[in-house]
């Protein structure tokens, strides 16, 4: 798990709730159809603003090289390609912050002339509010780590992650 | 082989049309989300199951 998960799962707020719940979450196409496309959607559920979404697991029981994926969040593409074994886990690089105006728009093709199994699932840390979303800014920005090779390893991360947790403002309605 | 009369066009097609209807009812896709997050699918084929441990 990487450090940055670690500090911030272990904020606490003023009143000694956490500030982010680290949790998972999974879809599962028990028979996805041949040769065709569908469209996913992953945005914040009920009493959750944000979802920090830090990691893509594929669960490598699948048939290898049956799916093509994309991924797409705020004009980039963390996940392309093709399907494979080996992509039991997906790191991606820094961090994806999915809200109501921000999702995270997952494209799956079935190159398979059979049903085939699908099962995908996030990493993430869970923010309840638009506060709870500022606090994390706030503690990402007083992060500090004391071993100077961790804070190199980590700088990157520090610096999409800052820059990543401003959520754009939806336009007005005309 | 004598072509059919008018009421028994109508029953072929009846039985058509309500087969159709019961594949179409059926014609779905499982699709299991469970944890955080809410997910949803452009196709309407899939129904999505939403699980809580």
């Amino acid at each position: 798990m990487s450090t940055l998960v670690e500090y911030l799962s272990n904020q606490v707020k003023s009143d000694y709730e956490p500030l982010v719940q680290l949790v998972g979450s999974g879809v599962a196409v028990p028979a996805f159809p041949p040769l065709s496309t569908s469209t996913f959607t992953l945005s914040p559920g009920d009493g959750e603003f944000a979802l920090l979404l830090f990691n893509i697991l594929y669960d490598n029981a699948n048939v290898p090289e049956e799916f093509s994926i994309y991924a797409q969040h705020r004009g980039i593409r963390p996940i392309e390609g093709v399907s494979s074994q080996g992509w039991a886990s997906i790191g991606i690089q820094g961090w994806l912050v999915v809200t109501e105006a921000q999702k995270l728009i997952v494209r799956v093709t079935s190159r398979s002339n059979l049903f085939q199994r699908l099962n995908y699932g996030f990493q993430l840390l869970v923010v309840r509010t638009k506060e709870d979303l500022d606090l994390v800014n706030a503690a990402v920005a007083k992060w500090d780590s004391s071993n100077k090779e961790e804070i190199l390893k980590t700088n990157d991360l520090l610096v999409q992650l800052t820059s990543a947790l401003q959520p754009l403002i939806p336009r007005p309605s005309l | 082989m004598t072509q059919p009369n008018a009421e028994q066009q109508k029953q072929i097609d009846d039985a058509v049309k309500a087969a159709q209807s019961k594949l179409n009812a059926n014609n779905t896709v499982q699709v299991i989300v469970t944890g955080s997050g809410k997910v949803t699918c452009d196709n309407p084929r899939f129904k999505i199951e939403k699980r809580t441990e």
